[in-house]
């Protein structure tokens, strides 16, 4: 995975000649800090995702990747406290719940469902993340640009 | 039993029941011959425009959010999960309201029968033995169509014909013969499709919309009303431009708000002047949560919603 990653963390990703935008929403406590760890332990990860650090992951609003997705994303990562773990006590259990709908209702609208992931990484996990998103980005890699936007309809 | 017979016998409780509420909403003969409309009972001689049948295909739950006070509902039985939903959402009080609820074989979609008739205009209308009967203004033939091509698609898998919340009733729930078909059928028909078609479908589907948001005022659970997500200046979910990303935006809201909470009344594809078949996405999200978590919106008064409650363990969860 290494090599991979050599090669990868010194440009943008691209998969059919465009950069591939990756959107992940972290949550404060947990994911975020473990992002942080990651970083400070100059783990190499893929260049080219963009981090959005929210409250909780229980604050995730469904329509948070939707709109992404809407508006050219070509994955979406959601990542919070272990189940358990969550610093507001419960949140990532409501959040579990929804994330999973909605994993399920993405291949309805024709989005793949490995475009869409939810994972769960403590503070501490930094090679956890390291792995996720460098697995998540190959993926995204794979699977190409979103179609949503390669061709676009102008409404009548 | 007749129609007119049940049309008497509910004519009879709602005039005894008059006194005690503040408004009775039922249905009336419509200016379109395939639809019932509202019809608002406040004295004993509103009583006499009642009307019931083939044709009350609106569903009327949706009015408990849009007037306060005692009120008088007439029900099919599908129409019965939307009160439920809204008990359970504390929306309506049960004490506050009166259900009368009606025997239903399925509901006339007046599109269906536009398409089938492509668009030629009706003069009457009448249902036998299972055959839609019209006559045209042009023609003098009566023109006969099966039930089964212009009944709602709610109906052709019809499994609440019996209502799950009544304080009184006329007539005998019977199966619709109409619904022939199971489950989800209509979901699963996109089972088959692969992702690029799933994309192309609904672009062109969405791209169609011209957001004039009938399907969201139509909604008995869309009660948000002026403060619905689609109009709210800060944060600005939506601009006002319709394109596909936007108006396939303002349905991701719905779909989303709409999870595990959609009673399947299909008003909003009743009252889309542009023919989307939006009523998928919430199908598609019923049939999700009822896998997942077991839950079919409106089939109790007592079962709390799914996505307001949590598992530590959860079954179906990885």
């Amino acid at each position: 995975m290494v090599d991979v990653l050599e090669e990868t963390n010194k440009a943008p990703i691209e998969a059919a000649g465009k950069p591939i935008k990756i959107v992940a929403f972290l949550c404060n406590w947990c994911s975020y800090a473990g992002a942080d760890t990651a970083g400070v332990a100059r783990l190499k990860q893929p260049y080219g995702f963009r981090v959005i650090r929210i409250p909780c992951s229980g604050r995730l609003n469904l329509l948070y990747p939707l709109r992404a997705f809407f508006d050219g994303a070509d994955g979406v990562l959601v990542s919070g406290c272990h189940p358990g773990d969550c610093h507001y006590v419960e949140g990532n259990y409501y959040a579990r719940r929804r994330l999973e709908v909605l994993k399920n209702f993405l291949p309805f609208l024709g989005i793949e469902p490995d475009r869409f992931k939810y994972t769960w990484i403590s503070a501490t996990e930094g090679t956890k993340w390291q792995e996720t998103i460098t697995q998540f980005t190959l993926r995204i890699q794979e699977l190409g640009p979103l179609s949503i936007k390669r061709e676009k309809v102008d409404a009548e | 039993m007749q129609n007119n017979e049940i049309i008497n016998k509910a004519k009879e409780i709602l005039k005894n029941k008059i006194g005690d509420l503040d408004l009775i909403v039922g249905y009336q003969k419509g200016v379109n011959p395939l639809s019932n409309s509202p019809l608002f009972i406040k004295n004993t001689e509103d009583i006499q425009r009642f009307d019931y049948g083939f044709f009350s295909s609106q569903s009327l739950p949706q009015y408990l959010s849009y007037y306060k006070g005692k009120i008088g509902l007439v029900i099919k039985g599908c129409d019965s999960r939307a009160i439920n939903q809204l008990i359970v959402e504390e929306r309506v009080m049960r004490d506050d309201l009166f259900v009368l609820a009606m025997p239903c074989a399925g509901t006339i979609n007046a599109k269906k029968v536009d398409k089938n008739l492509s668009g030629a205009s009706i003069k009457t209308a009448k249902v036998e033995d299972s055959t839609l009967i019209v006559s045209l203004y042009d023609d003098n033939i009566d023109i006969k169509i099966p039930l089964g091509e212009v009944v709602f698609d709610k109906c052709l898998s019809c499994s609440y014909y019996e209502p799950a919340i009544m304080d009184a009733s006329v007539g005998e729930f019977n199966k619709p013969p109409v619904a022939t078909k199971e489950g989800y059928f209509d979901v699963s028909e996109f089972s088959s499709k692969s992702n690029d078609e799933l994309l192309d479908f609904w672009r062109t589907e969405f791209s169609r919309c011209i957001r004039c948001y009938a399907c969201r005022n139509a909604c008995p659970m869309c009660y948000c009303q002026f403060n619905c997500l689609a109009n709210t200046r800060d944060p600005k979910w939506l601009s006002e431009r319709t394109t596909f990303e936007e108006n396939a935006m303002f349905h991701m809201i719905r779909a989303t708000h709409l999870m595990g909470r959609c009673t399947g009344c299909q008003e909003c594809e009743r009252v889309c002047p542009m023919n989307i078949p939006i009523s998928l996405l919430f199908r598609k999200n019923n049939e999700i949560v009822e896998n997942l978590f077991g839950y079919v919106a409106g089939k109790n008064a007592d079962e709390q919603p799914p996505l307001l409650t949590f598992k530590k363990t959860e079954e179906n969860i990885p």
